[in-house]
């Protein structure tokens, strides 16, 4: 019985630890749309160096997950969330006012796929 | 994560109840629950490893969750047998009292050429000295003759069976096993008395020597290098 008693630990242990990382994921999901959504704001008032400030911070969260990212989530899911970090930053320096909404809509749905697949439901699982 | 971890309980399960249904004659020598693990964690091991996209932990995730799925369901069927013929079946009696129960073979989708080729594997082809003929839940099928038919015992002969034991190797290819020596309650120095009386100089010369639980000696000496 010591056995089933230790495979059943193990499994309430993962399915705790898969909680845990849906909790993890939301978490890191939700600081760095804050940041966007300021970025965005501050651009939209033409404020660009406001909008600098509060895009890195935001990328600077995602960089610094980076142990967490790569080892939990699909790589090509990261890569083309960092692609559009990337792109969305080289429209900012550019400061063109009316390419940044599409690309801040595109980062945000590259995270939100991520967040998205990280929940269990009916979509995700099937 | 908890994708992963659904998605695996999910294919556990239609793996288990389709090779449920399937019947037995599929399995080989494996229980139902021994197979589906075998055939889902091969395939999962070599995912992670062909494709770097893929974390390693998603393919960590699935193979613990398979196996404490194959821990418990092993535990709990050992406790409840309503719950062991739910995962794993009951035996089916193919022949009973030397005659065919058809049935059951329409049941487990067993032909009459695989009962006579599993029948002639075991030395049986005529069905009416077989009482009982039953395909286990590992889908191996154990063949029961008349007693009239059956191999004659030495007990049913009257003749004395001497209890000769396990045999045990205690030298493996010029080895000396010394756990396997003291299991037997002998030493060194009984071991190379009977090198000395096979005429060998030592263990090395050796290739195999077996001791059995009646004392007896089995003795194979090393061939030479040609």
């Amino acid at each position: 019985m010591k056995r089933e008693w230790i495979a059943a630990g193990l499994l309430s242990l993962l399915i705790g630890a898969a909680a845990l990382n849906i909790v993890r994921a939301d978490r890191l999901l939700e600081q760095i749309g804050v940041n966007l959504n300021r970025a965005e704001s501050a651009a939209l008032r033409r404020d660009f160096e406001t909008a600098a400030v509060c895009f890195d911070n935001g990328f600077s969260i995602w960089q610094d997950a980076r142990s967490y990212t790569n080892v939990f989530l699909r790589h090509p899911d990261v890569d083309a969330a960092a692609d559009a970090f990337y792109d969305l930053q080289q429209l900012l320096l550019q400061k063109d006012r009316d390419a940044l909404p599409a690309a801040f809509a595109r980062l945000r749905y590259r995270l939100e796929i991520i967040d998205y697949m990280e929940h269990p439901s009916v979509g995700t699982i099937f | 994560m908890a994708i992963v971890i659904c998605r695996t309980l999910i294919i556990y399960f239609a793996l288990l109840i389709t090779m449920r249904i399937l019947g037995k004659r599929q399995l080989g020598e494996l229980e139902l629950s021994e197979f589906v693990l075998g055939a889902l964690i091969a395939d999962l091991a070599s995912h992670p490893l062909q494709d770097m996209g893929i974390p390693l932990i998603n393919g960590l995730v699935p193979i613990i969750t398979l196996f404490c799925c194959e821990v418990l369901i092993a535990g709990l069927t050992m406790k409840s047998i309503r719950l062991r013929t739910v995962f794993f079946g009951k035996p089916s009696v193919l022949i009973a009292r030397g005659q065919i129960v058809q049935r059951e073979m329409r049941r487990n989708r067993f032909t009459l050429d695989e009962l006579m080729q599993e029948l002639r594997s075991q030395g049986r082809s005529d069905i009416r000295k077989i009482e009982y003929a039953i395909l286990e839940t590992d889908g191996k099928l154990n063949v029961i003759p008349y007693p009239s038919e059956a191999p004659v015992t030495a007990a049913q002969l009257g003749l004395p069976a001497p209890d000769t034991g396990l045999s045990t190797i205690v030298i493996s290819d010029g080895r000396i096993l010394d756990a396997n020596l003291r299991h037997l309650g002998l030493d060194q120095n009984w071991l190379a008395d009977r090198l000395r009386e096979n005429g060998a100089e030592d263990a090395a010369q050796v290739f195999i020597m077996t001791v059995n639980g009646a004392g007896q000696i089995y003795f194979a000496r090393k061939e030479r290098k040609t």
